[in-house]
């Protein structure tokens, strides 16, 4: 994870829903702590209290996940996200005051393959033309689809397997780098 | 000082299917629990904070003390008194920051040694066990019996709960130890009258002092 803040990774989510709450917390704290000096905000999946404890930059709400309202009892300054799958969802989380979304999958990917078909472009477009906060795409993501995500008008994109499953991580981050918009 | 009462019990949805979280919070409050602790570590987030402000409610109109297990952050936005951590959860140091000083916090110890760190850590009570065979959580080690369960209510000074197959049939030798109190899962929810199970347990824990 530190190889994706290093080499200008923007945000970094930490989802382990297999972890202990115990460990999470100790790999939260490390990585938050190694990451201070990138401009990386880490963002904690659903679990609010190990985003505290390791002064993540935010929290990320899954489909079912904590809310808005419950985040904010605690904290005013988490960066707050929300996952997405359609316009009505996306219109509740802005409403709501979620700081960005997160939309997909908008390609086909083996970790969602039951949910059944992907989002696809069209549905992208459209979602991004409804709401005015940042829209991140997610799901099938690589380098070579990523410019057909930002015409379609995402902020930027998410991707999990590309980073986790690549022999070279500098590489595959510095493809995905090249073809997003810098500061 | 924080007021703990005696018996406890653990709403669990997996070693029964009969009652809901919040059912077992109602027949629990009306056999007489003092605490009333939401286990769940396979709902939503947002299914588990619903339940847990539920519940919340109706402890609070009870008097009856509300802990949640594991999730620090959930017992703190539903309302909660506090919450009980095992020791794969958020360590109760951690906890403390969040929960300030006037929130219970309870930990799980298998050994005298978890036992003297939870206490050092600033735990308000701990649960030990498992004390008798139990079925309602898979469990390597063998049971401590009271012989171990004495030793733990001899050398600690916070209140010691114990767990694990305890029931009307064996508790008096539980209170014999002079443990503080006990947590209950299987006994009272798989009981065919949970209410007077809590009742009967009730009794006879109080019946020493």
């Amino acid at each position: 994870m530190i190889l994706l803040a290093e080499n200008g990774v923007k945000a970094i989510q930490l989802r382990e829903k297999d972890l202990s709450a115990a460990e999470l917390l100790k790999i939260a704290k490390k990585v938050i702590s190694s990451a201070a000096k990138y401009k990386t905000n880490i963002i904690i999946n659903d679990r609010l209290d190990i985003a505290l404890l390791s002064k993540a930059g935010g929290v990320h709400s899954p489909a079912n996940g904590i809310s808005i309202n419950d985040i904010r009892k605690l904290s005013n300054i988490f960066l707050t996200g929300k996952s997405v799958h359609s316009v009505s969802e996306a219109n509740k989380a802005e409403k709501e005051g979620y700081d960005y979304l997160m939309f997909g999958p908008v390609y086909r990917t083996p970790a969602k393959v039951k949910f059944g078909k992907p989002q696809g472009l069209e549905n992208l477009k459209l979602l991004c033309s409804k709401v005015k906060i940042p829209v991140f795409a997610v799901g099938g993501i690589n380098p070579k689809r990523i410019k057909k995500c930002l015409a379609a008008g995402a902020y930027g994109v998410a991707s999990i397997r590309e980073f986790m499953q690549t022999k070279n991580a500098r590489k595959t981050i510095s493809e995905f780098m090249k073809e997003l918009p810098g500061d | 000082m924080k007021r703990i009462g005696k018996i406890c019990i653990i709403t669990d949805t997996v070693i029964q299917k009969k009652y809901s979280h919040f059912e077992i919070a109602k027949l629990a409050i009306k056999g007489g629990a003092d605490i009333i602790q939401l286990r769940d570590k396979s709902i939503s987030t947002s299914e588990l904070i619903e339940t847990a402000k539920k519940i919340a409610i109706l402890c609070r109109k009870n008097s009856v003390l509300f802990l949640v297990n594991d999730r620090v952050d959930v017992a703190i936005v539903s309302g909660a008194d506090g919450v009980h951590l095992g020791q794969e959860d958020i360590p109760i140091k951690d906890a403390r920051k969040l929960l300030g000083r006037n929130r219970i916090i309870g930990g799980t110890a298998h050994s005298m040694k978890e036992a003297v760190q939870c206490e050092k850590d600033g735990a308000d009570y701990i649960g030990y066990g498992h004390i008798y065979r139990t079925l309602s959580k898979h469990k390597p080690d063998k049971p401590k019996r009271t012989e171990n369960l004495k030793k733990i209510v001899a050398k600690i000074s916070i209140p010691v709960f114990a767990i694990g197959g305890i029931s009307p049939k064996n508790i008096n030798e539980v209170v014999q130890t002079y443990v503080h109190g006990a947590a209950f899962i299987g006994s009272v929810l798989k009981s065919i009258d949970p209410v007077k199970t809590i009742k009967e347990l009730r009794k006879k824990m109080y019946a020493i002092k």
